[in-house]
């Protein structure tokens, strides 16, 4: 049993103020193996914060990161290959939401827009079974047509974008108008992952709601014959 | 004798420097010669109390008991020894008896001597009890073989101890015989004897006196008087060892009573410890004679320590009964006297008496605790001035503001007055010619600091030009730091900046809202006496504390407020003499340096800075105003961190702003967003670039009507890109944001999409790498591919991706060609992917158009340029696997979704393998 963490989009200060305290104590050190970060981290507290969690952190360059960090990184757990990219550079943008994972809560959506197709377009060119891509407003999973999955850990800080409506009418720029934090812990068993989709309750805050999901990897040989 | 000579000539100091030093040699030998001779006697005498203690003990066994009291009362003549300091003329008239030439025990090596005598008085108690427990003995017999030694000392130590088991016998009643002991003791007026016999009377006595559920008859009241009159006994005593006193022994002197302060407190102790006691009999009866005593006895060391004594000893709950008397007392003390530790043990055991126990707030309040403290307090440091250390002064306040947030939080005037007591303090110590800041004097300002340092600071003022702080030269920088110099810094006083800190945090611990230690006026004076980094540590803790979600304040929504928070974080907002500005070689990123060295650490609390935004709860566009002002006066290095959140903040304000002032007032906040923009956008062009995108997403959410302001951000993206961003991986990735962007707005007029999105297109052919050409285009190719959007011009798409395809084959190494050709490769069958899903009739059915046919021809031939290049590549050569790798998976993904790109395969001159 390997844990693996996808978590990213902390956008700290730039669009939101803190980590909830409640995923400072679900992040303790020691228990994840692999962290696979989609960028945005911003500060270096966050970056800090991450390194703790595990020995083995992997940062992908989100839009506003600077260039110390590759825009792709490819890392094999168990059976399973994982990528991880933000996701900006991946075109169109259009469509771009996790609604297609709340809309069928229960399992694996399949691929629905323009940019999470372009995702598996690049999960495909990349040769991974797992990528792992920002840009989410809370946490989406979308499998591809013939096996594959994205993985999108949505924003661990709930960071608001300019273009998400306020949930009333009052000016108030605390953290209380952002998203849903969320991220996306995943156990790896050999060819075998079992997700757990973790989505901080707007109303009260140490409520998590944790969702599971399954993705078996396909039987290689299929493919296999084509290489 | 020839000591007390030698020392007189070494301390006249008349001497020449020869003679000086042969004087110093010889006083140093007096003083070894004269602990030996003490240490010789010393040995001596317990050897001697040793022996008769044997002798006691072997006599009582035998049964001899009258005889075992006269032996004990050999071994307390041991305490006859001479004892004290100073030379041995002025005791010689007390040293009778086993005189020995003179020489003297300290009160310390006499102390030894008593425990001795103790030990061996304790055996003889123990032996007496159990002999009583075993015969039916009266006591009265040895209380007088007690009383049988010549020597007034030899003969109390016993009868004490005999005294004390008569008392426990019951035989008599306690009070009688404590009065006839007392009575007795007053035959000793030796100092130190005297001292010490009535210690031991004490010691004996204590757990033996009548009080409230105790187990001896008796009043209380006689108990009390009895420990009252001891205590006065004893104080006399312990002033008189310093009136015997020579002038040259003084400090020695002094330090010996110190060591002896115990015996006489111990007599306070007893009395606080006594269940009796009441709050009435404390302030009617004890606390009265014991301050008499005190102030009549004119004596610094004896008032100083009996007024801590009787501080720490008594309940919390008599203080606060007695509190304007105690006070008056500390007022009445003499100079010299260090009454501020006296105080502030007052004022911190008051303190921790209202943490312990929310009922001890209304005990306090109706004892009118808080007006007596702050009406005396005044009136004894006045008494006081002229003889008390700046830290000590300020462990007073310390205590003071302590017991006040504790006591009573909501009365912030009094903090305030007691922060402004502090920061006076503090500048009445400073040497005048380094006066602190004028501003340190004034209350509650934000405007520039002092004016030696005006010239140097950016204003405050709106509207400053970022260029004035921009690159300033280090040398003038440097004068200016040397001239200010941060005020608390300069006291050799080590303790005095962790003081002020403490006294600092104390309001911000207890007061959770902001508005709370705004109000506090004479809180920043008081930060700005401690040094830079100390004020900015400090500034950074109250942010921390402010922010959500640490904090449940309600956050700042007037403008009020906002300037006293401000004032409060100002040394994180403000350029500093001596900081300037460092240009990073590449990115030309600004950095924060001192002496050409990069600051550590700033950006952490930059980024603190940056957060304050999210404090506004208001949509009053004044305090952003006045946030960006503030801001900018930090400087280009600080800039660069803390104005993106607060370009986000007013961008994700836009639609409620709309939703409730109307689209009209959407000019000014948007105009304003432009300003904050252009300051970013001369510290840090990539990041303003980024944000001008953010600026066009949410002025196409936001629902206004029209499209201006969508395009002008759009515009402004594009002048930075050409302008400001010259490093090409930048220009690539900015690009790329832009495309991006420009992809998702949907409210941009059809002309004005065009003319941006051909605008892309030529930057990307136009870029510096072949390579970023190519990826760069085949991102333009989305900008007209977006067939569910409604944006879709098939021949431009296509067009998009050929002259990517150009740019590949003309790249020099054919690994590379191969490589950027799949990506071309990818954005067509993901174009074909686009085109099936969303209008499977266009794809199809309807009439066999062209444009299918097109994009199939494209990937087919794309796929052949692939393979034809892999064939011609070395099989080992550089990135020759990988796109080997990749095209197989292409290959793979085209068969598998065969019914889609059955067009491709027909084309396919390889064929499908």
């Amino acid at each position: 049993m390997v844990l693996v963490l996808a978590i990213g989009d902390f956008y700290v200060p730039h669009r939101c103020c803190e980590l909830a305290q409640r995923f400072r104590e679900l992040l303790a050190p020691g228990k994840i193996q692999h962290v696979l970060c989609t960028g945005n981290v911003c500060s270096d507290e966050i970056e800090a914060l991450l390194r703790r969690v595990s020995f083995d952190v992997h940062i992908a360059r989100g839009e506003l990161d600077g260039p110390a960090w590759p825009e792709r990184v490819v890392v094999s757990i168990e059976q399973i290959r994982f990528g991880l990219c933000h996701g900006h550079q991946v075109l169109p943008w259009s469509g771009r939401t996790g609604d297609a994972f709340t809309a069928t809560a229960s399992s694996v959506s399949a691929e629905a827009t323009a940019h999470v197709r372009a995702l598996h377009a690049l999960r495909r060119d990349m040769g991974v079974d797992v990528l792992v891509a920002g840009m989410a407003e809370r946490p989406a999973l979308t499998s591809g047509k013939l096996g594959g999955l994205v993985v999108q850990p949505g924003s661990a800080t709930g960071a608001p974008r300019v273009t998400d409506p306020w949930p009333s009418d009052k000016a108030d720029n605390s953290c209380k108008t952002s998203n849903a934090p969320g991220f996306v812990l995943m156990d790896v068993h050999g060819s075998h992952v079992t997700l757990y989709t973790y989505v901080q309750d707007r109303d009260d805050p140490q409520q998590v709601h944790v969702e599971k999901h399954v993705f078996e990897r396909p039987d290689p040989t299929a493919s296999a014959l084509l290489l | 004798m020839t000591r007390s000579n030698n020392r007189a000539s070494g301390a006249t100091g008349t001497a020449p420097p020869t003679s000086a030093t042969a004087a110093a040699a010889a006083v140093f030998a007096a003083a070894k010669a004269s602990t030996l001779d003490e240490a010789r006697l010393l040995r001596e005498a317990l050897a001697r109390v040793a022996h008769q203690s044997l002798r006691m003990q072997r006599q009582w066994k035998g049964g001899q008991y009258a005889e075992a009291v006269v032996a004990a009362c050999d071994v307390a003549a041991e305490l006859r020894v001479p004892v004290g300091v100073g030379s041995p003329s002025s005791t010689a008239e007390d040293t009778t008896a086993p005189a020995r030439s003179g020489r003297l025990l300290s009160p310390r090596s006499y102390y030894d001597l008593y425990l001795a005598v103790l030990q061996a008085l304790r055996v003889l108690e123990t032996s007496l009890w159990s002999l009583l427990q075993s015969q039916p003995l009266s006591v009265l017999p040895f209380y007088e073989h007690a009383q049988h030694s010549p020597y007034v000392v030899a003969r109390l130590y016993p009868l004490i101890t005999v005294g004390s088991v008569y008392v426990r016998s019951r035989q008599a009643p306690a009070e009688d015989v404590l009065r006839d002991l007392l009575e007795m003791c007053a035959g000793v007026q030796h100092p130190e004897r005297g001292l010490f016999l009535r210690a031991y009377l004490l010691q004996a006595m204590k757990d033996k006196l009548p009080d409230e559920g105790g187990e001896y008859a008796g009043s209380a009241q006689g108990s009390i008087a009895f420990l009252l009159r001891n205590f006065t006994e004893m104080n006399r005593l312990w002033v008189r060892m310093q009136r015997d006193c020579p002038a040259g022994e003084r400090a020695r002197r002094e330090h010996e009573r110190r060591q002896l302060q115990s015996l006489v407190g111990a007599n306070v102790a007893c009395l606080a410890r006594l269940q009796a006691l009441t709050v009435e009999m404390y302030r009617d009866t004890v606390l009265p004679q014991l301050t008499e005593q005190v102030l009549e006895c004119q004596d610094v060391l004896a008032q100083e320590c009996l007024m801590d004594c009787i501080v720490q000893a008594f309940p919390d709950a008599l203080h606060v009964a007695t509190l304007p008397h105690l006070l008056q007392t500390c007022a009445a003390l003499r100079v010299g006297v260090d009454v501020r530790s006296v105080l502030t043990g007052l004022a911190d055991r008051l303190g921790r008496f209202a943490r312990a126990d929310a009922a001890h707030h209304t005990l306090l309040r109706e004892a009118d605790a808080l007006q007596t403290l702050l009406q005396w307090v005044p009136q004894v440091l006045d008494s006081q001035r002229a003889a008390s250390a700046l830290s000590d002064e300020l462990q007073l306040y310390r205590a003071l503001l302590g017991f006040l947030l504790v006591a009573f939080p909501e009365q912030r005037q009094h903090c305030d007055a007691l922060l402004g007591l502090c920061a006076k303090a503090v500048s009445q110590r400073l040497p005048p010619p380094a006066p602190p800041p004028t501003s340190v004097d004034e209350t509650e300002d934000v405007s520039p600091p002092a004016p030696t340092t005006t010239s140097e600071l950016p204003p405050t003022r709106p509207d400053t030009p970022m260029s004035a702080t921009r690159r300033r030269r280090p040398s003038g920088d440097g004068q200016a730091a040397a001239a200010t110099p941060a005020p608390a810094a300069d006291t050799d006083d080590p303790d005095v900046v962790p003081l002020l800190e403490r006294i600092l945090l104390l309001p911000l611990h207890h007061y959770t809202e902001l508005e709370a230690l705004a109000s506090l006026a004479a809180y920043p004076t008081v930060m700005q006496l401690l040094p830079l980094e100390n004020q900015r540590a400090l500034a950074a803790e109250v942010l921390r504390r402010s922010l959500p979600p640490g904090s449940t304040g309600r956050g700042v929504a007037a403008l009020p407020l906002l300037e006293a928070l401000l004032g409060l974080v100002r040394p994180l907002l403000e350029q500093m003499p001596g900081e300037e500005v460092m240009y990073h070689r590449r990115t030309g990123v600004p950095y924060l340096a001192v002496d050409g060295e990069l600051v550590r650490g700033y950006e952490a609390q930059q980024h603190l800075v940056a957060q304050i935004v999210y404090l506004l709860r208001t949509d009053d566009l004044r305090l952003f105003v006045r946030l960006r002002q503030a801001l900018l006066s930090g400087g280009p290095a600080r800039t660069r961190l803390t104005l993106p959140p607060l370009a986000f903040a007013l961008l994700r304000l836009l639609r409620v702003y709309r939703a409730r002032h109307g689209p009209a007032a959407c000019d000014k906040l948007l105009e304003f967003v432009h300003q904050v923009l252009s300051d970013l956008a001369d510290v840090d062009a990539s990041t303003a670039l980024r944000m001008h995108l953010q600026g066009a997403a949410a002025v196409d959410a936001s629902e206004l009507s029209d499209d201006r302001f969508l395009y002008e951000f759009m515009a402004h993206a594009y002048v930075l890109f050409e302008e400001e961003i010259a490093d090409s991986r930048s220009q690539f990735s900015s690009l790329v944001l832009i495309v991006g962007t420009l992809g998702t707005l949907h409210r941009l007029d059809a002309d004005n999409y065009e003319s941006l999105a051909s605008k892309a297109v030529k930057h990307a052919s136009r870029l510096l790498t072949r390579a970023d050409q190519c990826l760069a285009l085949c991102a333009c190719s989305t900008l007209f591919s977006d067939v569910g959007g409604g944006r879709w011009e098939a021949s431009r798409a296509l067009g998009c991706l050929e002259r990517a395809a150009r740019a590949a084959r003309s790249s020099v190494a054919p690994a590379e060609r191969a490589l950027l050709l799949l990506d071309v490769l990818n954005r067509a069958m993901l174009i074909l992917e686009e085109l099936h899903e969303r209008a499977p009739d266009t794809a199809r059915d309807a009439a066999p158009n062209d444009v299918w046919d097109d994009f199939c021809r494209f990937t087919a031939d794309t796929v052949d340029s692939v393979r034809d290049l892999l064939t011609r590549l070395e099989p080992d050569a550089s990135g020759g696997k990988a796109a080997a790798a990749r095209l197989a998976r292409a290959l793979a993904y085209l068969r598998d979704v065969r019914e889609l790109h059955e067009g491709v395969f027909l084309r396919l001159h390889g064929g499908a393998a």
